[in-house]
């Protein structure tokens, strides 16, 4: 007996399209859902609670006072810490020539020592050699191999290099460790040859206020590289600014450090949340009662920045990067008016977006303190918003076909 | 003016240097790229006005509010230069979008521009105070910057809007 045939007439791209939207709209779904507050009480193995600064930040008062109290002196000292304090992202700092001193004054939620090594070392940088007399085999001097009055000072100094890169190099033993690597003006570079070739095989060293770091040399390696034993990202860091942000040309020290009141206000997660979503309810109701937006549009729009909302607090909570708060409420409004410019005036896109661009870019360079911070944000936001409305408007699409 | 010497003084040269180049390409760039594009001086002359109104407009409200009402200015305050710029850029980039989009149309003349302006100002204007309140309402502890931020927005909104009614002809 023979089986009838079974015909199947299946046409798989609306199932795979039907499919394609359940993903979609689940991850849509995800997303808001992590960014909504509580989360965390419902999810219990991850954990996807907003990482504030809020409770981090911290802030100190610095008197510096100098060996040279010329102005000058004291305006390219101030100069150098900002450049150390800025690169290393403390939030606000302000610096006062007062009575001949310098006060810093320091709002951060970076690392209290971190912030306090960028200040207090004078970083002064020479190549060192051996002095004759001093015998650094002895057993009952260990650490005389460290002490920069065990060596004789050269002609070679931080000025002699261009920069100092610090960067992960194979060592002898075949691991990787951090090396700060001297590289010289092209000027310089023959002369530093004919240095470095009288000490072939030996050893001299890099000392750094007082303290050697040994280097042996070879005049087969084309670079010059001493290590760095610290392997933590943030002390790196530390290391390529202390190194990197101009040369103090006088010596310091800190005379004081008093505590100050930490003057950062603070928004409830919850608040803003709650903004948001009265703030977009409202202005969406308001569109569609007056007829200002066509449907369409409105609807694109509310997708699109629910989405953009949604899917940068999420990320945020993901990747637990600190934030703060009463900054949020404020990229939140931004990111729902450009979201709505940017669906209205299709013709202006390209336009907005060099602009903010432009704009956004030149703010995170040049800018100091928060508004450097929120340039950062807004400009992570705003192409965000874009990326969600064409997602916004493929996925309306899609469903209308169904 | 106690306010402008000390923060003056309170700045690195570094800074000072720093903010004048930023002031630079906000003032004159941006107004560049439109006069570029459109290759109308009147479009670049409105950038300019707008963005160094809102710049002059925005220093003198947070000198009153220090002097005047006696309120300190924290790290918060200095939020409101970025929202305003802000607000005018996006006034600026839908003036020359428009513009860019629609000058080759036989039937494009200037006072299509200024009702497209009115229609975009109005919109602007409707969204910063539905979204501006909202925020200061839920979020106290910001509340002056965000109402400032508010009044200035909206402030920066219709200079530009004027400067295209009157300039435009």
């Amino acid at each position: 007996m023979k089986l009838p045939k079974l015909k199947l007439n299946l046409n798989v791209k609306p199932i795979l399209n039907y499919i394609l939207i359940i993903v979609v709209t689940a991850l849509f779904l995800a997303s808001i859902f992590i960014a909504l507050p509580l989360t965390e009480k419902f999810v219990s193995k991850t954990n996807y609670n907003l990482n504030t600064k809020d409770n981090t930040y911290w802030s100190q008062e610095f008197i510096v006072s100098t060996e040279n109290t010329e102005t000058k002196a004291l305006n390219d000292l101030r100069n150098i810490f900002y450049k150390r304090l800025k690169g290393f992202g403390v939030e606000e700092v302000s610096t006062y020539v007062e009575d001949s001193k310098i006060r810093i004054d320091v709002t951060t939620s970076k690392d209290k020592d971190l912030v306090k090594e960028l200040i207090s070392n004078k970083f002064e940088v020479k190549v060192v050699t051996r002095k004759a007399d001093v015998n650094f085999d002895d057993s009952a001097n260990t650490y005389a191999y460290m002490l920069g009055t065990n060596y004789d000072t050269t002609d070679w100094d931080r000025s002699d290099f261009r920069n100092v890169y610090i960067t992960k190099l194979r060592t002898s033993n075949g691991e990787y460790a951090n090396f700060a690597i001297f590289k010289l003006w092209p000027t310089g570079e023959e002369k530093f040859r004919k240095f470095l070739t009288q000490y072939n095989g030996i050893s001299i060293g890099v000392d750094i206020d007082g303290f050697v770091t040994p280097y042996v040399v070879d005049t087969t390696s084309q670079i010059f590289a001493i290590p760095i034993s610290s392997d933590n990202v943030d002390h790196i860091k530390v290391m390529s600014l202390l190194y990197n942000s101009g040369i103090i040309e006088t010596n310091y020290k800190i005379d004081s450090q008093t505590d100050l009141t930490v003057n950062v206000p603070t928004v409830n997660y919850i608040q803003i949340t709650l903004g948001i979503l009265i703030a977009l309810v409202v202005l969406c109701l308001y569109l569609f009662i007056s007829k200002t937006t066509s449907p369409e549009i409105l609807l694109k729009s509310l997708l699109a920045t629910t989405l953009t909302i949604s899917i940068y607090l999420a990320f945020l909570k993901i990747f637990q990067i600190p934030v703060d708060t009463f900054m949020l409420s404020i990229e939140a409004i931004l990111a729902i008016i450009v979201t709505r410019i940017l669906v209205e005036g299709k013709d202006s896109v390209f336009y907005i977006e060099l602009f903010l661009l432009l704009i956004l870019g030149s703010t995170i360079f040049l800018g100091n303190g928060f508004i450097s911070l929120i340039a950062q944000d807004m400009l992570i936001i705003t192409a965000l918003a874009k990326l969600c409305l064409v997602i916004a408007g493929w996925y309306i699409n899609k469903v209308k076909k169904i | 003016m106690d306010i402008i010497i000390n923060l003056f003084n309170n700045w690195t040269t570094l800074e000072k240097v720093n903010t004048l180049i930023l002031i630079l390409i906000i003032l004159l760039v941006v107004p560049g790229l439109v006069w570029i594009f459109t290759k109308q001086m009147k479009l670049a002359h409105i950038s300019f006005d707008s963005l160094a109104t809102a710049g002059v407009l925005t220093l003198i409200t947070l000198v009153v509010t220090n002097l005047v009402f006696k309120v300190d200015i924290t790290y918060t305050f200095k939020l409101i230069p970025f929202i305003v710029f802000f607000i005018a850029i996006l006034c600026i980039g839908t003036m020359t979008g428009f513009y860019m989009q629609n000058h080759k149309h036989r039937e494009f003349d200037m006072t299509k521009m200024k009702a497209e302006a009115f229609n975009d100002t109005f919109r602007l204007t409707i969204s910063c105070i539905l979204l501006f309140s909202a925020f200061a309402v839920l979020t106290p502890s910001i509340l002056i910057p965000i109402l400032l931020s508010l009044g200035l927005s909206l402030a920066t909104i219709w200079l530009h809007y004027l400067l295209v009614y009157k300039l435009l002809k």
